[in-house]
């Protein structure tokens, strides 16, 4: 805390009680895996992964990309002590690249980040399908199920349950502890007899589809970057935040490894493609229950269907909190920057949400459409693609910001970590692009393959055009993009001291300055 | 007599009759926080400028726990953001509110036991008409277009900044409407910056809620 740092007095009472309620290291970190769910992407991703790509170097790609997004996270973290919301990569970019581009990445985000939590609705139907048919004997069609889970989860949203903490640190561990038995399990039962590494070598990595894996092994990762919201609540931000990042990534990067190739060890390098395609996310489940007995898949499938909405919560809640965020600005309609009197939930931006949600259900419902692969898969790999968009816009921005401001940094941490982060995600972002029929599982000439990138560039267009536009129009709100709740601060500074060049030019400023500057004395006594 | 605005805020952000709380903890926390703040504001103990607050007179304030506040302002001098000052406040603010209103005899405690949650207390009004005082003179404020008044303003604008606007302007006119914009635009500067503080505090709790 800034202002404690001067004089480091014997005993405060303001620092202690501030601080009782400060998050040390491991309770980020639990946050952080709790969002990322980690059963949802072994059992979920990596298995859809490897039937949709036909490819076997997921395991390694997960390490690269650890890599990648730890090396990120050098800039990215030290950034985040100067950025206003900083759990939102768009704060980022308008602070670094311009506020019409921080506008643009807000609208790729809440593109990305609503991909990725309606595609879960297609996912749990496939989850809870097979415990309902074993407990109670009951079929019903994948939408019956995603409906009922939408239903919570807008509920959950709207009300702001708590969803206790100790619970869902309970439902990480036994996740966690569920990889890794069943992962063990899948090593002493190799196929063929002996262990095969054949997974692991990083030639799997160069061939074509690279670019696919590599996004896959991001789509994984998401959740990496809310570690930095806890900025202004940790013990100390300068120590706290950074090792928990660290901590998140390496976690997430060596569970999915260890997880994605034991799978390929239990069923040979040389099938897993072919079971994956035909079972789906039933392969590790049909692993468990051949090496560790029936009821190991049954607790197997009851925590997939428990992380999936786990998943679809936390999910739910990131792409309301921007919404939430955004109104507050100004750059969306202030509606959506209310919060529910009552319980504090954004309501506005998590109704909306659930609106979507809801469309897209009765959408592929209707229209018959296969839940697993063109909803859950191709939502989360689009998902993916937006979020490594961008990672790799706000390494650029984050390169730009320490170019402007290097002060107080380390070379490390303001040149050399960035730009290697920078011009490696920029590698990525060109394979990913060039590889997007391998990451859909579709053939080169399906309208997808162009219609998802051209999606996201489409956001980002509207983005900028919608931040140019603001700033002619309403420079107050022009001038407090990217500050998340902050925005209320910079609406006083603002008002105080409007800022020359657009007072002169905008209509809305002046007239606000004529406001403030002669009614007081009318208004109050 | 110092105005007792916590109090005040107290009453606003509580059903009138069943004392139920109308915001949530954090923001009805943070509004308190506020007011606490306000009430050394309003009798010239402290200033605001640019975030942070200073003691100004360091004689001793009427009421007790604005005196026990000031106190606290003065013996940690090393603090001065008021960020930190209503985080530190929001701490403990909502039990001795409550605590200054059962000593005024304004309201009692109820302790409500339910099946699987935690005993809560509600403090329930005594009196309606004092308890739904703050909305019926801000509501005839608004209604009026009329001017108001330091202690009255103050509210109001806190009540813009926690949310509460929510329930006050729920039924009334455009115009008042519209009247309660420009009064909180024309804030005295102390108070504005009190509010957008206060604001962002409230805005932070969501975006930072941990699940």
């Amino acid at each position: 805390m800034p202002a404690s740092a001067p004089a480091p007095p014997a005993f405060s009472p303001v620092a202690d009680t501030l601080a009782a309620d400060r998050l040390g290291v491991p309770q980020v970190v639990f946050f952080v895996m709790s969002a990322a769910t980690p059963l949802t992407v072994v059992a979920g991703v990596v298995t859809t992964a490897y039937g949709a790509t036909g490819l076997l170097g997921l395991p390694i790609a997960f390490v690269c990309v650890g890599l990648l997004l730890a090396l990120f996270s050098v800039g990215y973290v030290s950034m985040a002590r100067k950025v206003g919301n900083c759990g939102a990569f768009y704060s980022y970019l308008s602070k670094g690249l311009g506020r019409p581009v921080g506008v643009a990445g807000a609208w790729v985000a809440l593109l990305a980040y609503n991909a990725l939590q309606i595609g879960l609705y297609g996912a749990i139907g496939a989850a809870a399908l097979p415990l309902l048919e074993q407990w109670f004997g009951l079929a019903p069609p994948w939408w019956v199920i995603a409906l009922i889970a939408w239903a919570l989860t807008a509920m959950l949203g709207m009300l702001r349950v708590d969803v206790n903490g100790a619970l869902l640190a309970v439902l990480l561990l036994t996740e966690v502890a569920v990889i890794v038995v069943f992962s063990a399990a899948d090593l002493i039962h190799p196929a063929g007899g002996s262990i095969s590494f054949t997974a692991l070598s990083p030639g799997n990595l160069f061939g074509p589809g690279v670019g696919a894996l590599l996004v896959l092994a991001v789509l994984g990762s998401v959740g990496f970057e809310s570690a930095v919201v806890f900025s202004e609540e940790s013990k100390n931000p300068q120590r706290t935040v950074p090792v928990a990042t660290y901590l998140s990534v390496g976690a997430i990067a060596v569970l999915y490894t260890f997880a994605s190739w034991a799978m390929t060890v239990a069923v040979g390098p040389d099938q897993i493609v072919a079971v994956a395609g035909e079972q789906g996310t039933e392969v590790i489940f049909n692993l468990a229950a051949a090496h560790l007995g029936a009821s190991a898949a049954t607790i197997g499938h009851t925590l997939f269907t428990t992380s999936i909405i786990a998943a679809m919560i936390a999910f739910h809640n990131t792409t309301s909190r921007y919404m939430y965020a955004l109104g507050r600005e100004g750059v969306l309609p202030r509606r959506w920057g209310r919060t529910s009197t009552a319980t504090g939930s954004p309501h506005v931006a998590s109704l909306t949400q659930s609106t979507l949600g809801l469309g897209v259900i009765l959408l592929y419902a209707l229209a018959g459409w296969d839940p697993l692969v063109t909803l859950f898969y191709r939502g989360g790999t689009s998902g993916g693609l937006g979020v490594l968009l961008l990672i790799a816009a706000t390494s650029v921005a984050v390169v730009v910001h320490f170019t402007r401001h290097p002060g107080g940094e380390s070379l490390w941490r303001r040149r050399i970590a960035p730009v290697t982060a920078m011009l490696t995600l920029a590698v990525v972002v060109a394979l990913a692009l060039d590889n997007v029929d391998v990451l859909l599982g579709v053939p080169p000439d399906h309208a997808l393959v162009w219609a998802v990138p051209v999606a996201f560039v489409a956001a980002a267009g509207l983005g900028v055009g919608w931040g140019l536009t603001l700033r002619t129009l309403q420079p107050g709100v022009y001038a407090r993009i990217g500050l998340g709740a902050k925005a209320a601060l910079a609406k006083a500074v603002d008002a105080r001291t409007p800022n020359p060049r657009h007072a002169t030019t905008d209509s809305e400023q002046t007239a606000r300055s004529a406001q403030t500057t002669t009614p007081p004395k009318e208004l109050w006594r | 007599m110092a105005p007792m605005l916590a109090d005040e805020f107290f009453r606003l952000a509580h059903h009138d009759t069943t004392g139920r709380p109308l915001l949530h903890p954090r923001a009805t926390g943070l509004g308190l926080a506020a007011a606490l703040l306000g009430e050394l504001l309003a009798e010239r103990k402290i200033i605001i400028q640019d975030g942070r607050l200073y003691p100004w007179q360091r004689t001793p304030p009427s009421d007790a726990l604005a005196h026990t506040t000031l106190d606290q302002v003065l013996a940690q001098p090393q603090h001065t953001e008021v960020r930190v000052w209503l985080g530190f406040l929001s701490a403990s603010a909502y039990g001795s509110v409550a605590d200054r209103l059962w000593r005024a005899g304004h309201v009692r405690p109820v302790t409500g036991r339910r099946l699987l949650r935690r005993d809560t207390v509600t403090y329930v009004p005594v009196d309606l008409l004092t308890a739904a005082g703050p909305w019926i003179h801000l509501t005839s404020i608004l209604r009026g277009g009329e001017q108001i008044g330091w202690p009255e303003g103050f509210l109001l604008c806190l009540a813009v900044a926690t949310g509460l606007d929510a329930f006050l302007l729920r039924d009334l006119q455009p115009e008042a409407v519209d009247h309660c914009r420009r009064l909180c635009a024309a804030a005295p500067a102390q108070i504005g910056e009190l509010m957008a503080i206060t604001a962002a505090a409230v805005g932070e709790a969501v975006l930072a809620y941990r699940t």
